[in-house]
C-alpha cells in the first residue's frame, strides 16, 4: 500500500473472497465509502445531500466499483440515482453484473 | 532511476530531431512551429492514450509519462499540445457514446482534429462550479453562450470540449471550431508556454446537435471534466519532471565547465549542495509519477490521489530545479538563448498553476491524509 492509502486500498477488500455473495456487495461499498469520506453512512443516506463528499468522489466511487466488481460504467449509466447512496450503488452493481 | 530505457531512447530521438530545433524560435514567436505539429501527427503521438481500435497508440501510462517528459525537456508548449489533445481524447474515450467515439477518436489520434479544453472563465478557475457559460436546449439543438479564458491552442483547435450550465446541471458539449458564433481572441504575452497559442473564446449562441453532449447532463463537471483533468494532471506531472530534469542537467553541465577562483563550480561545496537538493527533489517526484502511472494502469481508484500527489511534487520540483539552475548559471541563466534556462523557469511556473494549482492540491491532499490518520505505510 502506498503512502496515501492508509489502511485500505481496493485490493485489501479482497472482493472475490470476502464479498462473493451479492449480499456482501453492500458491505464492500459501505466499507469503501467509509474509508474515502471518513464516516459511516446509513445505507439509504444520500451522499450528495449530506455535504460530506468532495468533487473527486464521483471518480473515486466509479473507479472502485469498476475495479472491485469487474463492471464498466458507461455514459448511459450516468444517472445520479445510481450513485446516490450505498443501497443505490449496490443495486446498480448487482444490475450491471447480471447484464454482464 | 532507469525505467524502460529503450522506449525512452525512441522518444528522446524524436524530440532531438523534431521538437528541440524549433523550441526557442517557437517560444519567441509565440507560435508553435508547424513542423513540430506535423511531426507529432506523423508519429502518432497525438493518440498515445487512444485505444488502437480507434487508431491510437494505446501506450501504457509509463510510456505516456516518459514521452511527455522527454518532450517537455525541450519544449513545454509542445508538451501542452500533447496534454490538451490527451485531455479531450480521455474524456471522449471514457464518456462518449459509440457514435461520438467513432466520430472523433480516430481523427484525434491522427491529429486531423486538434482539440481545445474550454472550462476556465474569467471568474472561474480553481472553482470550476463558478462557470457561467450556458448550454440551453432549443428543439433538437443545444445553444452555447458564454466566454472562456486561458484556452491552450484556442487559436488553432478545430474542436472544443466546452463546459457550461445546462438545465439539469453542468454539461459538456463538443463544439467544432468553425461553428457560427464562435470567436477567438488570441491571448498573447504569456510568461510561460508562450507557443501554446492560447486564446479567449466567445460562444455567441453557438448551435450544435443535441447529441454533441458528452456524457449525461448534470455530470459535466463531476465526471467528464474530472476525467479530463485527472489525465491533465498526470500529463503535467510528467511534463514537470522533464523541466526539472533538463534544468538540473543544464546546471550540472555549466557547473562542470565554469570556474570560480580556479576551481570548477562543480567542485564548490555550495554548488554541490544545490545540485544534491535539486536532484533528490526531482527523483522523489519522479517516483511519485511512476507510482501514479502504475496505479493508473491497474485502474486503481486510488490513482486519482496518487496523480494529484505526483503533480504537486513534480511541479514544485520543476520550479525549484529551474530556479536553482538559473542561479548556478548566474547571468548566463538569465539569457534568452538556446541554453534555455530562463525558458525552463518561465515554463516551470506555469505547471504550479494549471491543472490544479499547488494550493488546491495541498487542500485535497491534506484532507485525504487527515482521513487516514496521516500514517506512513512501511514497505
Amino acid at each position: 500500500m502506498g503512502i496515501l492509502e492508509g489502511k485500505q486500498d481496493v485490493d485489501s477488500f479482497n472482493i472475490t473472497e470476502r464479498y462473493a455473495s451479492p449480499d456482501r456487495v453492500t458491505d464492500a461499498i459501505r466499507d469503501y465509502v467509509t474509508s474515502v469520506i471518513g464516516r459511516t453512512f446509513l445505507d439509504d443516506e444520500d451522499f450528495f445531500e449530506s455535504g460530506g463528499v468532495t468533487s473527486l468522489f464521483g471518480m473515486q466511487i466509479i473507479g472502485f466499483v469498476e475495479r472491485a466488481f469487474d463492471i464498466e460504467v458507461l455514459d448511459d449509466d450516468l444517472d445520479i440515482a445510481n450513485f446516490r447512496s450505498v443501497s443505490a450503488l449496490s443495486e446498480f452493481v448487482s444490475k450491471k453484473k447480471v447484464q454482464a | 532511476m532507469t525505467v524502460g530505457l529503450s522506449r525512452r531512447d525512441e522518444f528522446a530521438s524524436f524530440v532531438r530531431a523534431h521538437v528541440a530545433p524549433a523550441a526557442t524560435s517557437s517560444d519567441k514567436s509565440g507560435c508553435l512551429d508547424p513542423r513540430i505539429l506535423s511531426a507529432f501527427r506523423e508519429s502518432g503521438y497525438l493518440g498515445v492514450n487512444i485505444d488502437p481500435n480507434y487508431g491510437g497508440l494505446g501506450f501504457d501510462n509509463l510510456d505516456i509519462g516518459m514521452l511527455t517528459a522527454e518532450v517537455a525537456r525541450a519544449c513545454s508548449s509542445s508538451r501542452t499540445l500533447l496534454t490538451v489533445q490527451g485531455i479531450v481524447s480521455a474524456a471522449v474515450q471514457r464518456w462518449g457514446n459509440d457514435s461520438q467515439r467513432q466520430t472523433y477518436l480516430t481523427r484525434l489520434a491522427c491529429g486531423e482534429i486538434l482539440a481545445g479544453f474550454a472550462l476556465s472563465e474569467s471568474d472561474a478557475g480553481s472553482d470550476a462550479t463558478a462557470i457561467e457559460t450556458k448550454i440551453e436546449t432549443s428543439g433538437d439543438q443545444l445553444v452555447v453562450t458564454g466566454r472562456k479564458r486561458w484556452i491552450s491552442f484556442g487559436q488553432t483547435a478545430n474542436l472544443f470540449l466546452v463546459f457550461g450550465r445546462a438545465q439539469d446541471g453542468f454539461g459538456a458539449v463538443l463544439v467544432p471550431g468553425d461553428t457560427p458564433g464562435l470567436h477567438r481572441e488570441p491571448q498573447l504575452d504569456m510568461v510561460g508556454t508562450r507557443a501554446a497559442m492560447m486564446a479567449n473564446l466567445v460562444f455567441d449562441g453557438c448551435r450544435v446537435p443535441r447529441d454533441a453532449m458528452l456524457g449525461r447532463p448534470g455530470f459535466g463537471l463531476s465526471h467528464v471534466a474530472a476525467t479530463a483533468l485527472d489525465y491533465g494532471r498526470f500529463s503535467v506531472a510528467w511534463g514537470s519532471i522533464g523541466i526539472a530534469a533538463q534544468a538540473l542537467a543544464s546546471g550540472v553541465r555549466f557547473a562542470r565547465t565554469r570556474k570560480h577562483s580556479f576551481k570548477f563550480l562543480s567542485d564548490q561545496p555550495l554548488i554541490k549542495a544545490r545540485i544534491a537538493r535539486v536532484g533528490l527533489a526531482t527523483e522523489s517526484a519522479k517516483l511519485l509519477c511512476v507510482e501514479a502511472a502504475r496505479m493508473r494502469d491497474e485502474r486503481s481508484p486510488s490513482a486519482v490521489m496518487w496523480t494529484m500527489a505526483a503533480k504537486y511534487a513534480a511541479s514544485k520540483a520543476a520550479v525549484f530545479s529551474a530556479n536553482e539552475s538559473v542561479q548556478i548559471c548566474g547571468a548566463r541563466g538569465l539569457l534568452s538563448d538556446d541554453y534555455g534556462q530562463e525558458r525552463l523557469l518561465r515554463d516551470a511556473k506555469v505547471t504550479e498553476i494549471i491543472e490544479g494549482s499547488t494550493d488546491v492540491l495541498e487542500l485535497a491532499l491534506g484532507d485525504h491524509l487527515i482521513l487516514r490518520d496521516g500514517e506512513l505505510d512501511v514497505y
